[in-house]
């Protein structure tokens, strides 16, 4: 009998974008590699807590065309039947027969404690924003990515994911050396007066559903925009590696 | 004499990359800006020994990317036009994508068609639609070299 290959469990953090300040969040495709655990427990525990994090910010009915048919697969009246079914008063049709569902979830989701949030979200099954993928224990690798940075007349904007790849590495210490290296060099290179716009791009170690990025000096124009030693110029992605030993 | 070619160092993988996506105004989705002097504007996502395997697993990325969108937002990443859309929407009954409001953006139509009729779709209907673009590619493979 084939011997089962070995597997571990992947936290992957789905594509949500917060757009600009507002607290509008969208669904993008594509995913990120969080974290990896040797059990299902372990892993949905994770998972599960950094669900909560991610609902506390999220309004689930903003961000999508046509709710709540994106956020349940219930028809819209019996979604509200089920709100009315758990103790919760959901909005009544208007003249045109629309439900303004962003518009009360905003109002009353500020008084829920977390067991009514966690109550208020149970319905709510197409709105993800991690998920648990079982994959073969493969080594990982790390890719080193130029951020791109484009010239707007006033000042630099990032491209809100990614860049350019340049290298795959195998060994951890000489990827983050060689992305520390070349980011000394990039901040070396670029004029100390240049202001930078991150855009919606989420900065390494943080998290869409974090609060957004304050630059150290407060905005002059009404744009939010950073010196360059708070932007990224270079970061890695860390990459399964499928078929290598 | 030439000089002999170096080898370059490391084997070469096939890396699979996800097209770099920015939000637009109103929730509109667009490829990243890439750079001036290349177009790379990638997310790396994982790498295979195997381009066969790469090209599959690109392959199935794209799909998974097209169910994540809803087919207007697939419209304005593609630029197909309203009308293969319309046809479509004939076929099945359907009311076709109402023309763009004077300085509208293209594309705003069928938002404003989706946010009117997407809860009274059948899956099959639902699913004929998101067929249209089920050529969009988001993923591609390109061999890299991976050092040590």
């Amino acid at each position: 009998m084939a011997k089962k290959k070995a597997t571990h469990f992947v936290v992957e953090r789905l594509n949500w974008r917060r757009s600009g300040r507002d607290g509008t969040f969208f669904r993008l495709p594509g995913f990120t590699r969080i974290q990896s655990f040797d059990t299902q427990e372990a892993a949905e525990a994770f998972r599960y807590a950094e669900e909560l994090k991610a609902r506390a910010v999220v309004n689930p009915f903003l961000g999508t065309l046509a709710p709540p048919t994106d956020q349940t697969d219930l028809p819209e009246y019996a979604l509200a039947d089920w709100y009315t079914d758990h103790g919760f008063d959901p909005p009544k049709p208007d003249k045109n027969d629309r439900r303004a569902w962003a518009k009360w979830w905003a109002k009353e989701s500020k008084r829920w404690k977390p067991d009514r949030a966690a109550v208020a979200w149970e319905p709510l099954h197409k709105v993800r924003f991690y998920r648990i993928s079982e994959r073969p224990k493969v080594p990982v690798g790390y890719a080193l990515v130029r951020v791109n940075w484009n010239y707007t007349d006033e000042w630099q904007q990032a491209d809100s994911e990614g860049g350019t790849v340049m290298t795959v590495y195998r060994s951890r210490e000489k990827a983050q050396q060689e992305c520390a290296d070349r980011s000394r060099q990039a901040h070396r290179d670029w004029d100390a007066n240049e202001a930078f716009e991150l855009m919606d791009r989420v900065p390494p170690g943080r998290s869409p559903f974090d609060p957004p990025q304050e630059p150290n000096n407060p905005p002059q124009w009404g744009d939010v925009l950073f010196t360059r030693d708070e932007v990224p110029f270079w970061e890695l992605v860390e990459v399964e590696l499928e078929g290598l030993k | 004499m030439s000089k002999a070619k170096a080898k370059p160092k490391g084997k070469t993988v096939y890396l699979v990359v996800r097209l770099a996506l920015t939000l637009g105004h109103n929730g509109s989705i667009y490829p990243c800006h890439g750079t001036y002097d290349e177009d790379a504007r990638e997310v790396p996502v994982r790498a295979f020994a195997s381009q066969r395997a790469a090209e599959q697993f690109a392959y199935e990325q794209n799909a998974e990317c097209c169910r994540v969108l809803t087919p207007p937002l697939l419209q304005e990443l593609t630029g197909l036009p309203d009308e293969p859309i319309n046809e479509l929407l004939l076929e099945m009954d359907l009311p076709p994508i109402p023309p763009p409001r004077r300085g509208e953006h293209p594309g705003r139509g069928f938002h404003r068609w989706w946010a009117e009729h997407a809860a009274n779709l059948s899956t099959k209907q639902r699913k004929s639609l998101e067929g249209m673009f089920s050529a969009a590619v988001f993923h591609t493979v390109r061999p890299v070299r991976v050092e040590g």
